[in-house]
């Protein structure tokens, strides 16, 4: 399994204890693509936290690509997210010094590698002739895309999805869907897992496996055997 | 609103490191401009007080001879409110076991600078003495020696000393006086600070210089003159003369002086014609006015110089201080934008907002401000005593001052309100629908003027580069900041090594001897060596040394002239790089101060005209010679010796010994035949090196300043330039980039910032450096521009060192972020 939790919790607070995540345990293979749902508060963006080694269980463990996230120090957790994480964050977090192509090769950067097949990625998530262009010259809908770019482009393990369509509207949205379904199925052995967290019940529809969360434990956990495409959701 | 106030708290105590650090700034600027400018007022207050206690006279005129006469003229002249006589008159003084240098005694010949009081009253009409130890001398013999002297001495009431003219007629310190005119003690514009080794003041009753001068002149005439009456002998028979007096002190009716420069009455008022043509115009040598007298000159100079600071470095501290005031609202508003938007939302006016921000800035400079005019007001207070106390000023007026303080807590809650007001104002016309959504992202032009041309950078300081260019103005402000303080401490460390340089230069290079004995008459230059040698001296020069006129036009100045041999070695004329400026063939060189005074430059004709033995002559200017203190003019010995008529004779010995030696020297120079004076190198050093004590401190002062100016620009901006974009950073680190990288990535930004600011400072340093030397110049003072590249360089990499260490808690901060949080919120 790429993802394996085992009574992984956390709470937050000394004097007054919340618990964000109660004891979960949860597995999750490579090209799965699962929406996480469930009000505000009910731990699915606790649960996207630990996994992308953003936050620390405080309890049970996490392993994600075969680490225990939870013995691995900061430098370690670091280079854990650079080499098998994708963010994408509700409102795209891009850098606004960098232009699309520098932002979709920041990984690659980082880690040293040949930077290459990046203006393939923008053409890809749509963005071909913009890649000099900077965030602030893209609309809200072509920023996520930078930022699902920037995401493939490490060809990460687990691409982590936060509301990413929170910012956007029906179209722009469904078209960021889209292409977060591909990054799931691209690929044979390299496929990454895909986890999306949203409140937005449709999108449940394009998932292979819907987990339903409420006060801090998964309700639901169901595969979806008929997943629909991105732009066929009704909004 | 109480709850936009407890907003308003809380945001203060939420971001008190950066507020404490601009309203450290403030504070230093208005403190600094309190201290400095109420010290400025109570110095200049406590010398117009002492001079007003102590009758100071507004006019003083030289004259070669009144009498009891024609005073009774000048008393008489329409107009004239009082008017004095006394003598002044120079007499070797004797001390048994006075003190040459440091720890060492011996006996010492000093020249005594003698003022006659009344015999009639206790005390002058004008120019009184204050009593600080013993009485006034009444009894046969007594003298009231100046405190100075006394204190560099350790004299009392009922020492001995000696008046050293044939005779030797011993005298008894009566008691310690301090005088107005001698707050400061400079014997003549050659001799500004001489040492109380070298050099006293002297009070005695008219009728007691009366009968030693007598008693001296006998002596003379009975061929038991031991050659010491020299060429005083003139001097010494108006001294006889009961009723002669050589200056006249008055002050006309209705004067009105001025607070600050003490300057009374106009000096073309026909009165003053009145009362010379009363005392005989003819014998007229000068009319003085109170302000002009060397000591009170010299004391404004130096007060002068407290005032120059007031003015210029605190404008720094404050225009600095608003730049990050400004930049702190901007982002605290930045940042609250949602904030805005709902409470503009639920009804608060824009009035409101305005103010409410608007309050943000002010309350920062209330907190620099207030504690730094109590600081000031503390400080001024204790400098003022300090230096007073240091100069021995008798009367110290110190005052509140509360129109400077107003000046200065209006000067930082004008420039607060400035600063703030833009960003106040962006914050009250915010819609509340627009505030409420994230702000669109701007691209700044210079950031578009970027794209496709920093590819080949390194990601690192592409990322820097490119986040200085989308706020270029904060950017600027920045680095203009980081000039600001290296200019600070650039400049300040210049002066010090300026002045240091100057003193190390006159002390080792120009003068290079221990010990200089001037004579009244020439005598021939083998002999003077011989004695010196035998009295232990290492090395010997020889010069003539004459006070001099020097005219072009209709132009003259008054200097000294000094005769040097060809190759000279302990007494020389150089320029400031060392090098000598020597006259050759019939030349003369000039001090830079003699030249600026008679416009004059090189290759020009000056004459020289030597009132001493009535000979000028015309001499080609050769060359310009620096001098850190007084100035001179230079001509070859041979020619001096040649023009003047004085054959091989020379009437100046400089000697180096061993310091062992030196109470020997000193003591066989005193016996010289017409000695005039000794000139001690070391007790002129000493006298120096403690005049210079606090400025010195001063300038320490200045230092700290400077540093925390630096630190603190620096802090602020490395917090917020960080602070501002959490997000960014958190979302940086999210995706996996190393702590240890961002901190590369922000330190080469600010890197890229001190940068300009040193590339700035630089040259905005060497302006200012030359402005504030420039300030100390005169033609009697001259500063060299210094500045080491080790000052510069020192300077510099301090202000990286701040600027690295400014950085650590924010990237501190950042490492210990909360990185889920961080990446989601909404900047």
């Amino acid at each position: 399994m790429l993802i394996e939790i085992r009574e992984a919790r956390r709470a937050y607070g000394t004097t007054v204890v919340t618990h964000a995540l109660k004891p979960t345990t949860l597995s999750i293979d490579r090209g799965e693509l699962v929406v996480i749902l469930g009000p505000s508060g009910s731990g699915k963006t606790t649960l996207l936290n630990l996994i992308g080694g953003l936050d620390h269980a405080s309890g049970g463990a996490v392993t994600v690509a075969d680490r225990d996230l939870g013995a691995l120090g900061s430098d370690a957790l670091s280079t854990f997210r650079r080499d098998h994480v994708g963010f994408i964050f509700q409102f795209f977090n891009l850098f606004p010094s960098l232009t699309v192509r520098e932002n979709v090769a920041f990984a690659a950067e980082i880690r040293g590698d040949a930077i290459d097949g990046v203006d393939g990625l923008i053409a890809a998530v749509g963005l071909a002739g913009l890649e000099d262009r900077f965030p602030a010259e893209l609309s809200g809908g072509q920023q996520q895309r930078v930022a699902v770019a920037r995401a493939l482009a490490k060809r990460p393990s687990v691409l982590l999805a936060d509301e990413p369509t929170g910012a956007l509207d029906e179209e722009t949205g469904k078209q960021v869907l889209a292409l977060l379904r591909e990054a799931a199925d691209r690929g044979e052995s390299a496929r990454p897992a895909v986890l999306i967290v949203t409140h937005h019940e449709p999108v449940a529809a394009m998932a292979d496996r819907v987990l339903r969360l409420r006060d801090g434990a998964i309700a639901e956990d169901r595969r979806n055997d008929t997943p629909v495409a991105a732009t066929a959701l009704t909004w | 609103m109480r709850l936009l106030r407890r907003k308003l708290r809380r945001e203060l105590r939420q971001q008190r490191w950066q507020v404490l650090a601009v309203a450290a700034v403030t504070g230093l600027g208005v403190g600094l401009f309190v201290t400095a400018y109420g010290a400025y007022l109570n110095l200049a207050g406590s010398y117009r007080a002492s001079q007003d206690r102590l009758g100071l006279a507004a006019w003083r005129v030289d004259h070669r001879r009144i009498g009891p006469e024609q005073l009774r003229s000048a008393r008489a002249v329409p107009g004239v409110a009082t008017a004095a006589v006394r003598l002044v008159t120079e007499l070797p003084i004797v001390l048994d076991a006075g003190r040459i240098a440091g720890a060492i005694r011996g006996r010492l010949t000093v020249d005594g600078r003698v003022i006659s009081l009344p015999d009639a009253t206790e005390q002058p009409l004008l120019d009184r003495v204050l009593l600080d130890a013993g009485e006034l001398p009444n009894a046969p013999g007594e003298v009231l020696i100046e405190k100075h002297f006394a204190e560099y001495h350790g004299l009392d009431p009922g020492d001995a000393l000696r008046v050293g003219l044939p005779g030797e007629a011993p005298l008894t310190v009566s008691g310690v006086g301090i005088s107005a005119e001698y707050l400061w003690v400079a014997r003549s514009r050659q001799d500004l600070m001489p040492s109380p080794s070298e050099f006293g003041v002297l009070f005695m009753r008219r009728a007691e210089i009366a009968r030693i001068a007598r008693e001296a002149l006998d002596r003379v005439a009975a061929g038991a003159d031991d050659g010491r009456a020299g060429a005083s002998t003139s001097g010494l028979e108006l001294a006889a003369d009961l009723e002669a007096w050589n200056q006249l002190l008055y002050e006309l009716d209705g004067a009105d002086r001025d607070r600050e420069t003490g300057a009374a009455d106009a000096p073309d008022d026909p009165r003053h014609d009145a009362v010379a043509a009363a005392i005989g115009g003819d014998g007229v040598i000068e009319r003085t006015a109170r302000a002009e007298l060397l000591g009170v000159a010299l004391l404004d100079a130096d007060v002068e110089g407290m005032r120059a600071v007031a003015q210029f470095f605190p404008v720094f501290f404050l225009v600095v201080g608003a730049f990050i005031v400004a930049a702190l609202l901007t982002r605290l508003v930045e940042s609250q934008r949602s904030l805005i938007g709902t409470m503009t939302a639920l009804g608060v006016s824009k009035g409101q907002v305005l103010r409410h921000y608007l309050a943000f800035s002010l309350v920062i400079a209330a907190l620099g401000a207030i504690p730094g005019a109590i600081v000031g007001a503390i400080g001024s207070a204790v400098l003022a005593h300090r230096y007073a106390a240091e100069l021995g000023i008798p009367f110290v007026s110190v005052g509140l001052h509360p129109e400077i303080i107003a000046t200065a807590l209006g000067a930082a809650f004008g420039v607060a309100l400035l600063a703030g007001w833009m960003p106040a104002l962006r914050a009250a016309r915010l819609a509340p629908a627009e505030s409420m959504r994230p702000p669109a992202p701007a691209l700044g032009r210079f950031l578009g003027w970027s794209r496709g041309r920093l590819g080949g950078l390194p990601l690192p300081l592409r990322l820097a580069v490119r986040n200085l260019l989308r706020r270029p103005l904060r950017a600027l402000a920045t680095s203009l900041g980081v000039a600001a303080a290296l200019v600070l401490i650039v400049a300040t460390n210049g002066l010090f090594e300026s002045t240091l340089y100057a003193v190390d230069f006159q002390f080792e290079e120009a003068q290079r001897y221990d010990v200089r004995a001037d004579l009244w008459l020439p005598q021939a230059a083998t002999t003077l060596e011989e004695r010196a040698t035998a009295a232990g001296a290492t090395e010997v020069e020889t010069l003539v040394t004459l006070p001099a006129q020097i005219r072009t036009g209709e132009t003259s100045y008054v200097t000294v002239l000094q005769a040097l041999p060809d190759a000279p070695r302990l007494q020389r004329s150089l320029d400031w790089s060392g090098r000598d400026v020597l006259p050759t063939g019939d030349g003369i060189v000039l001090s830079r101060g003699v030249a600026l005074e008679l416009e004059v430059e090189p290759g020009e004709t000056v004459t020289v005209f030597v009132p001493g033995l009535m000979r000028s002559f015309e001499a080609k200017v050769e060359g310009i010679s620096e001098a850190g203190l007084g100035n001179s003019a230079f001509l070859r010995l041979e020619t001096a010796q040649r023009v003047l008529g004085l054959g091989d004779r020379v009437n100046t010995i400089v000697a180096t010994v061993a310091p062992d030696g030196r109470v020997a020297l000193r003591g066989a120079f005193a016996e010289l035949p017409g000695l005039a004076h000794i000139q001690d190198l070391a007790a002129m050093r000493e006298q120096f090196d403690e005049w210079m004590a606090l400025t010195w401190l001063l300038v320490g002062i200045m230092l700290a300043m400077a540093v925390t100016l630096a630190a603190a620009v620096l802090f602020n901006t490395a917090t917020l330039s960080i602070l501002e974009r959490k997000r960014e950073i958190a979302t940086m680190r999210a995706l996996g980039t190393s702590m240890r990288s961002i901190a590369t990535m922000i330190t080469i930004e600010h890197a890229l910032l001190a940068l300009p600011g040193i590339a700035i400072g630089l040259p905005a340093a060497i302006l200012v450096l030359e402005h504030a030397l420039g300030l100390y110049e005169s033609d009697l003072f001259t500063l060299p521009f210094v500045l080491s590249p080790a000052t510069f360089i020192l300077s510099a990499v301090g202000i990286v060192g701040v600027l690295l260490l400014a950085q650590w808690p924010s990237l501190r901060l950042v490492g210990s972020l909360d990185l889920a949080e961080s990446v989601r919120a909404r900047e």
